[in-house]
C-alpha cells in the first residue's frame, strides 16, 4: 500500500498575467478556447503579452506517508502549486492526479460569520470543507475539545481572539482524517501550547497521509517533511531531502545582511573575516580580526554570536568562558579566535560579535553580519546544534 | 468510509476528468481510494461526464447550499430586536403606501381590477424578478473568498442566494393575501396556475443571472448594467400600468418585450383568469431552461479561469 503513488504532478505549468485588464480578457479567451475543444495549453502554450510563468514544468510523485515541503521565496509559485493540486486552478500544461480524500489546511475558518456563534460556525465551516451535518455531529465534541474553546462555543465568533478562531478552524479541518493533506502556512499561528498539539495531530496523520506543506519556516518544514521541493520564479530548482532543500533555499534567499558596525570607544576594525567558510561537522571556526585603537583597553573579551540564515540565534561563544581575555594596545593589533568542535547541522550560518571592555558593560565594537559560513556532513536532525 | 460519500469527489481510477469537482462513478466502499485528475484538456471533450459531474455536484452540495442559506438568514437579523419580522416589514410598507394612495383617490389608472391590486401584484412579481437576476452574481461574488482558496462548488453560493430571493418572494406574496381580503377580491380558479406562471417568468431571470456570472465576476460593468438598466424594462412591461388599448410603437414594444408575458400572465392567473399570455410565457420559460442548462455548463468550464483571475 505504501508503494502506491497518491499524488502525481506531471509537467505542470501555469501562466498568469501581471496586467489586470489583460488578465480578465485572457480569462474570457481561455474559457472560449475550451468551447472550441482546444486544450488551453495544447503542446506548449506561449506566453501572451504581459504574462509570466507562475509555474513551469513542475513534476513530482508522492507515495502514501510521504511529506513534501514546497519552499521558495514570496511569489515563487508555492501557493499556485497548491491551488493546482486542490483543483482550483487548471494547469496550462500537464496534469495532476490525486488518489484519496483531499483535506486542506488553507484559510482556516473559511465561511465563519462573525456574528454567529462558534457552534453555528462549526457547521458552516464543516459544510464548506465538504462534511455533512452527520459527520460534524459525530465529531462536534472532539472538535471543540481540541480547539479548547468549550466555554466560548456559544459566543459570537467576533468575540473570539484571532488565535481562538484559528484553533477552531484547524480543529475542524483536521478532524476528518484526510488521506492527502494540503497545508498552506497555517501553523505559524496560535500559542505555543496549541502549536504543539497541532504537530501532535499532524504526526498522527502522517503515517497514512500524504502531506504537501507550504512554508518559509525551516523549523516547521523539518518537523513535518522529509522531502522538499524548491521553487524559484515557478521553476523547480531542487527536489531532494528537506535539509538540502533548506540549505539551497537559504543560499538563494538569505537576507544579504549588510555588514554593520558600531564603535563605543576609540577602537576600530581594520579587517575581519573567517579563515575557512566551508566547515565540516565538528570542525573549527576561526575568526581573524585586526583592530586599531587610540587608547589602551586591557582585559577585553569577545562574544561571538552565530545565527542561522533566518536570523534565529543558534549560540554564543564567549571568550571569557574559555579563559581568553586580550588587551587592545594603542595602535594596530591582530587577533585570532578559534571556536572548536562546531557541532552544527548542515546549513548556512552568519556571525556577529562584540568586543567587550573589562567593565563588562561597554561594547567597544559591535559588528553585525560579519561573515557567513556553511557546514556539511551532518543532515540527520532538524535542529542547528547537535550534541 | 460511508460517511465520506457525500463529502468528497469520487472518480473512476481509470478515467480522467478535466477540472471542476469530479463525478461519482465508484462507490468508495468498493474501491479503497478515490482518484481525481486535473489536466489541461478541455472538459468538453467528455460532455457526458461533464454534465454528470455537474449534477453530481449539485446533489452533493445540497447540504452546503442549505447551510449557507440559513447562515446568511440567521446572521442578517441576529443583531436586531425585531429579527425575522424584517422579512415582512418592507413589503408591508410598500403595500401600505399603495393603499394610502388609493384611499386618497390619487390613482386613476383604468384597470379591470382594483388598481392597487393590479400594481401590488405587478411590483411584487417584478421586484422578485429583478432580485433573481441579481442574486446569482451577488452570491458568486460573496463566496469568492472561499472558493478561490478551497475546493468548494461556487454554484452552492449562487444557489443559496437564489433561495433567499425565492424566500423573499414567497413572503411578499403572503402579504398580498390581506390586501385581497381588504378589497374583497376573490381570485379566480386559475390561481392554481400562478406558481407555473411565476416559475416560467422567474426562469428568465435565473437564465440572465447565471449567464451574468462568468462575465460579471470578471468585469463589474455587467453588475452595474443589470442594476441600472433592468429597471427600464419595468416601464416596458405591464408592471405599474396596463398595456394601452391604442396601437403605436410603445404598445408594440410592450407586446414584443419578452418580459411582458411573464408579468401579465402571472397577474392574470390570480386576477382576471385570462389565458392571453399563457403560451408565450411558457415558451420563454422553456427557452430559459435550456439557457440555464447551458449557463451552468459554461460556468463550470470557466470556473478555473475565473478563480485564476479573482483569487489570491
Amino acid at each position: 500500500m505504501s508503494d502506491e503513488i497518491t499524488v502525481r504532478c506531471d509537467n505542470v505549468s501555469k501562466r498568469f498575467s501581471r496586467n489586470l485588464k489583460k488578465s480578465l480578457f485572457y480569462g474570457l479567451q481561455d474559457t472560449f478556447a475550451e468551447l472550441k475543444l482546444n486544450s488551453v495549453g495544447k503542446g506548449d502554450p506561449e506566453l501572451r503579452d504581459s504574462e509570466f510563468w507562475a509555474l513551469r514544468n513542475v513534476s513530482f510523485e508522492l507515495k502514501r506517508g510521504d511529506s513534501l515541503a514546497l519552499m521558495g521565496s514570496n511569489g515563487s509559485g508555492k501557493t499556485t502549486m497548491l491551488k493546482v493540486l486542490n483543483g482550483l486552478l487548471k494547469p496550462d500544461t500537464g496534469s495532476v492526479t490525486l488518489k484519496g480524500r483531499v483535506g486542506a489546511l488553507i484559510s482556516l475558518g473559511a465561511g465563519f460569520n462573525p456574528i454567529l456563534t462558534g457552534r453555528e460556525n462549526v457547521y458552516v465551516n464543516g459544510s464548506v470543507l465538504g462534511f455533512s451535518k452527520r459527520d460534524i455531529d459525530a465529531r462536534f465534541d472532539e472538535i471543540v475539545q481540541f480547539a479548547d474553546i468549550e466555554r466560548a462555543i456559544d459566543a459570537p465568533v467576533r468575540t473570539y481572539s484571532s488565535g481562538m478562531q484559528v484553533r477552531l478552524g484547524f480543529s475542524i479541518a483536521t478532524c476528518m482524517d484526510p488521506q492527502i493533506l494540503l497545508i498552506d502556512e497555517v501553523l505559524a499561528v496560535g500559542d505555543f501550547n496549541f502549536r504543539s498539539r497541532c504537530y501532535g495531530r499532524l504526526a498522527k496523520l502522517m503515517a497514512d497521509t500524504t502531506i504537501l506543506f507550504v512554508s518559509h519556516s525551516a523549523q516547521q518544514v523539518t518537523r513535518i517533511c522529509r522531502k522538499g521541493l524548491l521553487l524559484e520564479n515557478g521553476c523547480p530548482i531542487i527536489h531532494d531531502d528537506v535539509a538540502k532543500v533548506i540549505l539551497e533555499y537559504n543560499r538563494r534567499n538569505a537576507p544579504s545582511g549588510e555588514f554593520r558596525v558600531l564603535y563605543d570607544g576609540t577602537a576600530q576594525i581594520d579587517s575581519v573575516g573567517l579563515e575557512e567558510k566551508d566547515l565540516n561537522f565538528g570542525g573549527d571556526l576561526v575568526l581573524n580580526l585586526t583592530i586599531s585603537s587610540e587608547n589602551l583597553y586591557p582585559n577585553c573579551f569577545l562574544r561571538l554570536l552565530i545565527r542561522k540564515a533566518d536570523e534565529e540565534l543558534v549560540g554564543e561563544w564567549n571568550s571569557e568562558l574559555h579563559g581568553i581575555t586580550f588587551d587592545l594596545p594603542v595602535g594596530q593589533s591582530d587577533h585570532r579566535f578559534t571556536v572548536k568542535n562546531l557541532r552544527l547541522h548542515d546549513g548556512l550560518y552568519r556571525i556577529a560579535f562584540f568586543v567587550m571592555s573589562e567593565d563588562r558593560l561597554t561594547h567597544l565594537i559591535n559588528a553585525a553580519n560579519v561573515d557567513t559560513f556553511e557546514t556539511s556532513g551532518f543532515c540527520y536532525g532538524g535542529v542547528a546544534v547537535q550534541f | 468510509m460511508t460517511r465520506y460519500r457525500e463529502c468528497f469527489p469520487v472518480v473512476d481510477a481509470t478515467e480522467a476528468v478535466s477540472m471542476g469537482s469530479p463525478q461519482t462513478l465508484v462507490d468508495p466502499l468498493d474501491s479503497p481510494l478515490e482518484v481525481v485528475e486535473y489536466s489541461c484538456d478541455s472538459p468538453l471533450r467528455h460532455p457526458g461526464k461533464l454534465v454528470a459531474a455537474m449534477f453530481g455536484d449539485f446533489i452533493r452540495s445540497r447540504e452546503l447550499i442549505w447551510t449557507l442559506f440559513t447562515r446568511d438568514m440567521r446572521a442578517q437579523f441576529r443583531q436586531s430586536v425585531l429579527g425575522y419580522l424584517w422579512l415582512l416589514l418592507p413589503p408591508v410598507a410598500t403595500a401600505a403606501v399603495w393603499l394610502f394612495l388609493q384611499s386618497q383617490k390619487i390613482l386613476n389608472v383604468q384597470t379591470e381590477i382594483p388598481y392597487p391590486v393590479f400594481i401590488l401584484v405587478g411590483t411584487t412579481v417584478w421586484i422578485s424578478f429583478v432580485n433573481l437576476i441579481n442574486a446569482p452574481l451577488q452570491g458568486f461574488n460573496n463566496g469568492k473568498a472561499i472558493y478561490t482558496k478551497l475546493n468548494v462548488p461556487p454554484e452552492a453560493f449562487v444557489m443559496s442566494a437564489v433561495l433567499r430571493a425565492i424566500l423573499n418572494f414567497l413572503i411578499r406574496i403572503g402579504i398580498l393575501i390581506p390586501v385581497f381580503v381588504y378589497f374583497k377580491f376573490t381570485p379566480p380558479w386559475t390561481a392554481f396556475l400562478f406558481p407555473v406562471a411565476v416559475m416560467s417568468f422567474f426562469l428568465i431571470a435565473l437564465a440572465i443571472g447565471l449567464w451574468a456570472i462568468p462575465f460579471g465576476s470578471l468585469f463589474s460593468d455587467v453588475g452595474n448594467f443589470l442594476t441600472n438598466f433592468v429597471r427600464i424594462f419595468m416601464y416596458l412591461s405591464p408592471v405599474i400600468y396596463p398595456i394601452g388599448r391604442k396601437t403605436g410603437w410603445f404598445k408594440a414594444i410592450m407586446v414584443y418585450n419578452p418580459l411582458t408575458p411573464g408579468v401579465a400572465w402571472s397577474r392574470d392567473t390570480i386576477t382576471t383568469g385570462s389565458y392571453e399570455w399563457a403560451v408565450p410565457c411558457l415558451v420563454y420559460g422553456g427557452i430559459s431552461v435550456i439557457l440555464i442548462f447551458l449557463a451552468l455548463i459554461f460556468l463550470r468550464i470557466s470556473r478555473p479561469h475565473l478563480v485564476a483571475r479573482l483569487g489570491m
